[in-house]
C-alpha cells in the first residue's frame, strides 16, 4: 500500500531539473516550468507500474494539485 | 522483412565518389528528381509511390509527411515498417561519407536505417546511419536521434533521451 510521502517521491523523480524539495500535497503541477505532455505521460506510466492504476490522459487533465490527483489513485485502487 | 535487411558497409570517401560510372550518376540524378517531387508533392499516396520508386521499404498503411528528406545515393537502407509514421519536416540519413582526410579518425559507411511497425516520428526529427526504432516507439518534435530506440519508449531531445517508456499503458 502506498503512502503520500512515497507517492509525492515517486511524482517528483519524473522531472530533471525542478527541485524535488518543492513538491508537496498543494503543489499545483501544471504550473511548474518543466510540466509538458511528455512529463505528464511519464506520470501516467509510473502510477500504472508502481501503484497499478491505469488512468486516461483525460482524468489526468482534471487534477490541478497532487492531493487530487492522489485521491484520484486511490479511489481508482478500490 | 526480419531477415531482409541490408548490413552495414564500408562505402568509398567523399574524393572517390566523384569518379562514378554513368549508371551511378544516372541512379543520383533519378533519386533527386523523384526525391523532390516526393519532397514537395500534396498527395500523401504519391509521395509514398515517389519514395518507393526511389528504393525506400515502405509497408503498408505508413503515412509519410510532406518535406521529408530520405537519404540521396542509399535510400534503398532506409525500411518503414507497417502503420509507422514519419512526420513532416523529417530528415533520415542512411549514409556518412568524409573527406579522405579524416580517414584516420572517421569511417565512411552506410548503414541501415530501421523504422519498425507503429513508430511515431514527429516533425523535423532528424535520423542518423545506423539507427533502429524500435515499434510503437515515440520520437518527440525536433529530436536528433543517434542511438537505437527501444520498444514503447518515448524520446526527445538532442541528442534523444529516453523520457519514458509505455508499455504498461498500451497493454
Amino acid at each position: 500500500m502506498m503512502n503520500q510521502e512515497e507517492f509525492i517521491q515517486n511524482f517528483a523523480s519524473q522531472f530533471d531539473e525542478t527541485d524535488t524539495s518543492i513538491f508537496t500535497m498543494e503543489t499545483r503541477f501544471k504550473e511548474l516550468d518543466e510540466w509538458s505532455s511528455l512529463i505528464s505521460l511519464a506520470i501516467l506510466n509510473m502510477l500504472a507500474k508502481k501503484f497499478g492504476v491505469k488512468l486516461t490522459p483525460e482524468e489526468m487533465k482534471r487534477s490541478q494539485t497532487l492531493q487530487e490527483l492522489y485521491d484520484l489513485v486511490l479511489s481508482k485502487k478500490q | 522483412m526480419e531477415q531482409g535487411f541490408k548490413t552495414e558497409k564500408g562505402i568509398p570517401y567523399y574524393e572517390d565518389t566523384q569518379k562514378r560510372s554513368i549508371g551511378q550518376k544516372l541512379k543520383k540524378i533519378k533519386n533527386t528528381l523523384l526525391g523532390n517531387m516526393a519532397y514537395s508533392c500534396p498527395i500523401k499516396k504519391l509521395r509514398i509511390l515517389f519514395h518507393r520508386w526511389r528504393g525506400v521499404y515502405i509497408g503498408k498503411n505508413v503515412y509519410i509527411g510532406i518535406h521529408c528528406f530520405f537519404d540521396n545515393l542509399y535510400p534503398e537502407y532506409i525500411y518503414i515498417l507497417d502503420n509507422a509514421s514519419v512526420n513532416a519536416d523529417c530528415m533520415i540519413l542512411a549514409h556518412f561519407n568524409p573527406m579522405k582526410r579524416f580517414s584516420q579518425i572517421l569511417s565512411a559507411r552506410v548503414a541501415p536505417v530501421i523504422i519498425n511497425e507503429g513508430a511515431i516520428i514527429a516533425v523535423r526529427s532528424t535520423i542518423l546511419p545506423g539507427v533502429k526504432i524500435g515499434k510503437n516507439a515515440i520520437v518527440s518534435a525536433g529530436s536528433v536521434v543517434e542511438k537505437d530506440v527501444p520498444d514503447y519508449t518515448l524520446v526527445k531531445g538532442n541528442p534523444a533521451k529516453i523520457i519514458t517508456e509505455f508499455k504498461y499503458l498500451m497493454e
